[in-house]
């Protein structure tokens, strides 16, 4: 069996190590939103079908990944309930999926639906900060 | 699993294939990426120079910020997940090292650095700053593929 002292010291260069990916993924996710930004500005025009399929296949399993990652930090957290952390996990995928699928909206309705896309990214960008954030508290 | 319970990895060959095999993709990683820079922006100072802001007399156009900016998010990704992944095996098989709490702090912020230094660099057209992007990405290139033999050797060796 481990020595006590070992396991609290390793406990906490862990906690370093998750603090720095958590700024990690702030800086890895405000690339993406500044990109979408640059590109588009706040409305984005349509795109064909390919250009969807090329955007949203690397994004839905690196942000998949990612909101996996950070959210099981949560697995070993004691300050939150299970609840709570469940709805802030399906709210931030469900987001996730309809900010994702935002192009496939605009090409099926049309031009109002790029105001639809610009606002679901900032509520996922804040749902994602807010996850960020809560594994930190976490810590 | 014994090593669920006992947490020790001398007799646990699988969790040890698990972890060599990583390290040895991510050394792998390491160098394939470093030669991929090489060949999209360089890490020459002329070469990276020439790539990011053009040359008339060999009429290469500069590189588009948008270009650049999904470079860097790829970047910023990737390495993420190396250098995490790199340190919790490391954290793991070298608990006693003296050096870990600073390790952890170097890895992690010359990475960082590294990235947003070359978006720095394309702001300030400047020379200096891609000198010091090139320095900061062989310097964690190099420091992932220190960590990475480090573990695989331990690895080996239990």
């Amino acid at each position: 069996m481990e020595n006590y002292s070992f396991m609290k010291k390793r406990e906490k260069h862990y906690h370093l190590s998750i603090k720095y990916f958590l700024i990690f993924t702030f800086f890895t996710f405000s690339s993406g939103s500044t990109l979408f930004f640059v590109e588009n500005g706040f409305s984005p025009k349509l795109k064909s079908f390919e250009t969807i399929i090329e955007i949203f296949t690397p994004h839905v399993m690196a942000m998949g990944l990612t909101i996996f990652v950070v959210a099981h930090f949560l697995l070993f957290s004691t300050r939150y309930k299970q609840q709570f952390l469940e709805k802030i996990f399906i709210i931030l995928v469900f987001l996730m999926l309809l900010e994702e699928s935002g192009y496939l909206l605009m090409s099926i309705g049309g031009e109002f639906f790029s105001m639809i896309k610009v606002l679901l990214l900032l509520l996922y960008s804040i749902a994602f900060i807010a996850m960020l954030w809560v594994v930190l508290m976490s810590l | 699993m014994k090593f669920l319970v006992t947490k020790s990895l001398h007799n646990a060959s699988f969790f040890k294939y698990l972890i060599g095999f990583l390290s040895l993709f991510i050394i792998l990683f390491l160098m394939t990426d470093s030669l991929l820079h090489h060949l999209q922006i360089g890490l020459t100072l002329e070469k990276a120079s020439f790539s990011l802001f053009g040359n008339e007399e060999e009429f290469l156009e500069p590189l588009l910020f948008s270009s650049l900016l999904l470079q860097v998010h790829i970047d910023l990704f990737l390495s993420m997940f190396v250098v995490f992944v790199t340190l919790v095996s490391y954290i793991r098989l070298y608990e006693k090292s003296k050096y870990l709490t600073q390790t952890i702090h170097i890895f992690y912020l010359v990475t960082m650095a590294s990235s947003l230094s070359l978006l720095l660099s394309y702001f300030m057209a400047s020379n200096i700053i891609i000198f010091i992007w090139i320095i900061l990405f062989i310097s964690w290139h190099i420091m992932g593929l220190y960590l990475n033999s480090k573990i695989l050797w331990k690895i080996i060796r239990l």
